[in-house]
């Protein structure tokens, strides 16, 4: 497997991986840590993932593997205790793809937006920016941020009641 | 989707998938790095790898001199006329270890021991193997000769099949683990009495000149 390869197969697994690794160590910078080995680990040994029938669950199942290593050198009765929240592939990318369909959809409902109010929301609850950075980027005072963000989340809330999922 | 979410939903759920954008981005560029480190690897020329063994091996060569250069060397060690000039000492009576005589003619730092034959400048450290092969026996010695005279009245004992050998006219010995041997570089032959059809050896300097011993009881 050749490198543009492996990037166009690899990295879009890497939602997936990042979701396991955290519902099973429980905290977002080791998942992050173990995510990363693994890509490590992968790019070593990318010469063999051709014959793999199932990259997916070769991945997962890598990622599976170094979270018990981690939370077995950190707490070895937690492996008894069944403190680990093992999920299934199935389960995983179910919810990851929700994730996706939830982002896609907020997309859609912030394209109807006027400008100023999609700029306010999209800084203010996706990238979180501070009031006083939205004021330098909006130009606007921050009564006129807050008056702004509080149109655009009511537009935002009547739109979302009035789609029929 | 299972349930309708809410705009807090939507909003959590679109920060997570900007969040795994980011994350996407630096795996992307952590692979970039690791193909272009191997790319540079392949390139790298044969003279950097051949550089580097040789460093290392000549910076192991000299930790191997520093740490046993003392005892890394021969085994039979310098040859101590280089290290003290010779002075003509005489083996004018027969030595035994114990004898007051082989006190009175070694010198200080060669240290008799019991059964040691008396070489002159041998290295005292190492034992003689074979002791009892080589005796040296007495004859007096006019007071009026010069030293190097008096060296040629000694008579010894020579193996015949064995490379011990030995030469009073031949100031300078070495004594190793297995044999004495002239440390003035003379190499001895074996040669044949014509007339007592008896073996000899003799010993031939670099000038040409050789003393014959007779092999068994040789005088020279």
């Amino acid at each position: 497997m050749d490198h543009q390869t492996f990037k166009h197969s690899i990295i879009p697994m890497q939602s997936a991986m990042q979701l396991l690794a955290e519902r099973m160590l429980g905290d977002v910078a080791d998942a992050e840590d173990v995510v990363q080995d693994v890509f490590v680990a992968l790019w070593s040994r990318r010469d063999d993932l051709d014959r793999v029938v199932r990259l997916e669950s070769y991945c997962m199942q890598m990622v599976r593997l170094r979270c018990i290593d981690l939370i077995r050198k950190r707490n070895r009765e937690a492996l008894h205790n069944e403190q680990i929240a093992y999920l299934s592939d199935t389960e995983v990318f179910a919810e990851v793809e929700e994730v996706q369909d939830r982002s896609a959809l907020l997309g859609r409902l912030l394209a109807e937006l006027p400008e100023k109010q999609r700029k306010a929301v999209t800084m203010k609850y996706i990238d979180e920016c501070t009031t006083q950075q939205m004021e330098q980027a909006l130009q606007m005072s921050s009564s006129n941020v807050y008056t702004t963000l509080s149109r655009a989340l009511q537009t935002l809330k009547d739109k979302l009641n009035n789609l029929k999922i | 989707m299972n349930n309708k979410p809410d705009i807090n939903d939507l909003f959590e759920a679109a920060r997570r998938v900007e969040t795994d954008r980011k994350r996407q981005q630096k795996l992307s560029d952590m692979i970039d790095r690791m193909a272009a480190a191997e790319t540079q690897r392949r390139r790298r020329p044969l003279w950097v790898y051949s550089s580097v063994a040789a460093s290392v091996l000549l910076l192991f060569t000299f930790g191997l001199h520093i740490l046993f250069g003392d005892v890394a060397g021969p085994k039979d060690g310098p040859v101590l006329a280089e290290k003290q000039p010779v002075q003509p000492s005489v083996v004018s009576d027969t030595v035994s270890a114990d004898s007051q005589a082989a006190a009175e003619v070694t010198p200080a730092y060669f240290a008799p021991k019991n059964n040691d034959v008396l070489v002159e400048n041998a290295v005292p450290s190492q034992p003689v193997e074979q002791p009892s092969e080589i005796q040296i026996e007495p004859e007096p010695l006019p007071s009026s000769r010069p030293e190097e005279s008096l060296l040629a009245e000694a008579t010894h004992t020579v193996q015949p099949d064995t490379p011990q050998v030995a030469a009073a006219q031949h100031r300078v010995f070495e004594r190793t683990s297995s044999r004495l041997v002239c440390g003035s570089g003379c190499k001895p032959e074996q040669r044949q009495d014509p007339v007592a059809n008896t073996p000899q050896v003799a010993f031939v300097n670099n000038a040409g000149n050789s003393t014959d011993f007779e092999v068994g009881s040789i005088s020279f």
